[in-house]
């Protein structure tokens, strides 16, 4: 019963505008207080630098140094981080391996988010015999191990791009993303403004991306987050095993040359095992703050 | 039938139940259930019950925004359920609605002006700097600012936010407006004002209402005419002084005797009505009211009286008794 | 006349709430008020003027955000305030009760509705002579205090689930279960609002009714002046945080002083009534973060006299049992 807001007392512009900032200051702050959303966003940003960057920590990052091979951390200013057997620079490794694991995250998180969306907007709105096909076809890509059926998809292809490994990522891991979509979508479909928009003549497509999904936003958000960690586990695993695009230095791969040289480098395989957790863990974490950031704010409105 | 803006016949909305592994259909939810009335050109037509007895569900069949089960509702003389998906669309301009609860009839995400103004941008009627005119003149039309356009539904209250809600509804120039219980949500001392408002408005714009509550006191402050529903059937129809002074139906005038008067000096004997609203799953037969009536006869259980003129424009459905 | 005893006293209470934003939202704003025993006294107000938070704050089951920042409830003498919390369980319940608006939310869908009701009086009943709580003897407490709120077939209903009855039925469990052991006082917190008009009657008849027969003291707390006149023998109006007026229900009806009571008064269209035109009150409820200064219903006021009502006004006792917090009572306002 009334509208009453506890913040406003309407006395003028500049005290309104005050408040609208404060809305989304209001998320801001919140994910400010969770410390591990922001921690996580801090690992997020240091590797996004680190990646940023890797032409000048190491403009040849391919190099063979057999002069240099298996030199130890710390042990020449040089090479931080040492270099593996083959003598090239574990740093520069780790920042190229960065650079990639970030293309292929964010292009295949930005993919499969975009079928999710689209494919859960649909379902969800026309509901009926769209819903349940579309329902079907996300339950039965589920019941496959995700992993495997990216493997024996990549591994089909004679030329394992880089192109390659994104496609198949995007293509079978938007099933998630459409589940969030569409719980979000169905409840929101029943709301009046919806309803007040079909009696102003609103096609179904403007209803669908004009009035439901900008109000969808925060689920998606926190599920594209938290899926970036999963794109890196997978895009790491793909390379170990030696799929993939064998000109691009990913951290899979590293890692599994570091396994090799375990007892004699075991600093190749730890440092870039440590990378591969820390980023993942960041988003992990940024997905959990900014889950505790919104999930709040949707209670206020 | 001329200056009859609207004319429903017959309307009926059935909502199937299925259960099972095959998902058969093992009854109806009986929303609404074969009603006809008529609103006049200019008329305020008020819709009243409790819940469950159909009154928002006939609204949203008036304004198709859900498909009925049987009947027709005629806009002007041209049947609504048989125009194409284009004559609908351009149909929709004339005719809108006012929600009940103005949190989540706005898009949170849209400014106000944006909001008022997407039915001017959807039927073409003016763009640019026309449309934002057209917008600010709307804000004044319902007592907001021109600035007012700027901002987002969580930087109104609640009676801003309706009165919003309101200036969207006008943005077409409809000629006909179903008013969905508008002033329910809102605090008790603002209830005047955008009641106030909507008469006015009516005057202005040249509008037609049909007003939808379960609130009595607003209804009798601002409809000229009023139909009592109950369990998907009209049964009292009545001009708004004469059902207030004199109902005839034994459940308008429980009604009538169940609203609270804010005055302790007025002593009324209440009829208090006995067990619960029956389920629209399985209505009663017959009377649908008479497992609660206090006059029921034999009659009552078997058969289903029809809406009768008793008086002059006053109808009932009930049998002749004490009642009347 | 029998003088009237306050059962409850409450004295400058105030009680904030702290946001996200770090703002402190003043709910309740130093509010004297008196809960005379035996006799239904009525708290109204609209939204955001404190009566729920009023409420909570009786039986100390303020949110997290929430705080008691200063003032005294006295509940039969003692200071409620002070209380530790496993007091305050043992009062809960057995001395005070509360009922809500939404029963569907007060009752646990998994559990029947005999069971929920028992609960409290297994845990408040029997204490002295834990002998006696048998299963026997509670099922009959439970049915015979849902017989004393009329429900048909009582034993039928306690051992059904509360989803398969109405939202009136429900909230008559919701009263059982408050009243299964007969407290001193019960907070109803808009009890009926939720409910059809037709089931509403039936209720609040119910609520009359018990309360005669077992005298118990009621705080009801409603925006609905009908049911004020029809239930309430005295009457508190509050406005943001604050009590503006209290007196006895047929003196606030006819002889209102303060302002906004006298506007709210004439701004409620009623059922008997043909109406010409309306007025309601312009402007808003004020921000409780940022109240106005002094009185705070005076920017919206047509008395209003800025270099007066920018202070806090007294409360100035009319006539006896009336009190109004308003400058135009007192000499101040004559000399101005």
């Amino acid at each position: 019963m009334g509208g009453g807001n506890l913040g406003t007392s309407g006395l003028g512009g500049s005290f309104v505008g005050r408040f609208k900032e404060r809305r989304y200051s209001l998320t801001l702050r919140r994910f400010w207080k969770s410390k591990m959303g922001v921690l996580g966003l801090l690992s997020i940003l240091s590797f996004a630098f680190l990646a940023l960057l890797a032409p000048v920590i190491d403009s040849k990052p391919g190099l063979l140094r057999p002069g240099e091979r298996l030199t130890p951390p710390l042990e020449s200013a040089s090479y931080l981080l040492g270099t593996d057997s083959l003598g090239r620079n574990l740093l520069g490794l780790i920042c190229w391996g960065a650079r990639s694991a970030f293309t292929v995250i964010i292009s295949a998180s930005a993919i499969s988010t975009s079928i999710g969306v689209v494919l859960g907007l649909v379902a969800a709105y026309y509901g009926g015999a769209v819903d349940s096909v579309i329902i079907k076809i996300i339950d039965i890509l589920l019941c496959i191990p995700e992993f495997f059926l990216i493997l024996l998809a990549v591994s089909m292809f004679h030329q394992q791009t880089l192109t390659v490994v994104i496609l198949t990522l995007a293509i079978f891991s938007w099933m998630d993303v459409s589940r969030v979509v569409r719980s979000a979508v169905l409840s929101i479909r029943e709301l009046p403004y919806v309803k007040a928009a079909r009696l102003s003549g609103a096609s179904d497509a403007r209803i669908m991306f004009l009035h439901i999904l900008p109000n969808a936003l925060s689920p998606i958000i926190v599920i594209m987050a938290l899926r970036m960690g999963d794109f890196i586990m997978t895009e790491t695993g793909l390379t170990f095993i030696g799929l993939g695009d064998p000109n691009v230095i990913s951290w899979g791969k590293t890692v599994n040359e570091g396994f090799q040289t375990l007892r004699v480098a075991p600093w190749v395989g730890t440092f870039t095992g440590l990378a591969i957790f820390l980023l993942t863990l960041g988003f992990n974490l940024l997905g959990d703050g900014l889950r505790d950031a919104l999930d709040v704010k949707q209670r206020l409105t | 039938m001329s200056g009859n803006l609207i004319e429903v016949r017959n309307l009926q909305k059935l909502f199937p139940i299925f259960a099972g592994i095959v998902q058969r259909k093992v009854g109806a939810v009986h929303a609404v259930d074969d009603i006809s009335f008529r609103v006049g050109s200019g008329e305020v037509v008020g819709l009243v019950g409790e819940s469950g007895c159909g009154k928002t569900t006939s609204a949203m069949c008036m304004l198709r925004l859900v498909e009925p089960t049987a009947g027709e509702v005629y806009f002007n003389g041209r049947e609504i359920f048989k125009m194409s998906g284009r004559e609908l669309r351009k149909a929709r301009r004339d005719m809108q609605m006012v929600f009940q609860d103005p949190r989540t009839s706005l898009n949170p995400r849209m400014r106000a002006g944006d909001i008022i103004g997407e039915p001017l941008a959807i039927h073409k009627i003016a763009s640019g700097k026309e449309k934002n005119t057209m917008v600010e003149g709307l804000l004044s039309s319902v007592g907001l600012e021109r600035n007012d356009a700027l901002k987002y539904p969580h930087e109104f209250s609640g009676g801003q936010k309706q009165r919003v809600a309101i200036a969207r509804s006008l943005s077409s120039r409809p000629k006909f407006v179903v008013l969905d219980e508008p002033v329910t949500a809102l605090d008790v001392s603002i209830r005047a004002d955008i009641l106030n408002l909507l008469m006015d408005l009516k005057k202005q714009f040249d509008l037609t209402y049909l007003y939808i509550s379960h609130d009595l006191s607003t209804v009798r402050y601002i409809t000229d005419t009023v139909c009592v529903m109950y369990l998907g059937k009209i049964v009292e129809k009545a001009p708004v002084d004469e059902m207030f002074e004199s109902p005839l139906h034994p459940y308008t005038q429980a009604l009538m005797s169940a609203v609270p008067i804010p005055d302790p000096a007025v002593k009324r004997k209440k009829i208090i009505l006995t067990g619960d609203v029956p389920s629209p799953i399985n209505p009663p037969k017959g009377c649908r009211f008479h497992t609660r009536c206090p006059y029921k006869k034999p009659q009552c259980e078997k058969e289903e009286p029809k809406l009768v003129e008793t008086m002059k424009e006053h109808f009932v459905a009930c049998f002749p008794s004490e009642a009347s | 006349m029998r003088p009237e005893r306050a059962l409850v006293r409450i004295s400058g209470l105030k009680t904030f709430f702290s946001t996200d934003f770090g703002d402190t939202v003043r709910a309740v704003d130093g509010v004297d008020l008196d809960i005379i025993e035996g006799k239904i006294n009525g708290l109204v107000g609209e939204s955001a003027c404190g009566k729920s938070t009023l409420s909570l704050s009786i039986v100390k089951l303020l949110p997290s955000n929430g705080r008691i920042a200063d003032g005294r409830i006295l509940f039969s003498g003692e200071d409620l305030i002070r209380k530790s919390e496993d007091d305050m369980r043992e009062i809960r319940g057995a001395q005070i009760s509360m009922i809500f608006q939404d029963p569907t939310s007060s009752l646990n869908p998994v559990f029947r509705i005999g069971s929920q009701i028992g609960e409290a009086i297994e845990l408040h009943r029997f204490k002295d002579e834990p002998k006696e709580l048998t299963k026997k003897v509670v099922r009959e407490e439970v049915t015979t205090i849902l017989q004393l709120l009329r429900v048909p077939d009582a034993e039928r209903v306690a051992s059904h689930y509360p989803h398969e009855y109405s939202g009136g039925m429900r909230q008559r469990a919701m009263i059982a279960m408050a009243m299964s052991c007969r407290p001193k006082l019960l907070i109803a917190d808009e009890p009926t609002t939720n409910l059809d008009v037709t089931i509403q009657a039936q209720v609040n008849e119910l609520i009359l009714d018990m309360v005669k027969k077992l005298g118990t003291t009621v705080l009801l707390i409603t925006h609905d002046l009908g049911i004020v006149a029809e239930m309430c023998d005295r009457v508190a109006i509050m406005y943001a945080g604050k009590v503006v007026e209290c007196a006895d229900t047929s003196t606030i009806f006819k002889r209102s002083k303060h302002p906004y009571t006298e506007a709210l008064l004439s701004s409620i269209p009623r059922v008997d009534i043909k109406h010409k035109r309306l007025e309601g009150i312009p402007g808003r409820v004020p921000s409780l973060v940022d109240p106005p200064p002094g009185c705070r219903f005076h920017p919206r006021c047509r008395y209003a006299r800025a270099k007066i009502c920018t202070q806090d006004p007294p409360t100035v006792e009319v006539e006896e049992g009336h009190r109004v917090a308003c400058w135009r009572y007192t000499d101040v306002w004559e000399s101005d």
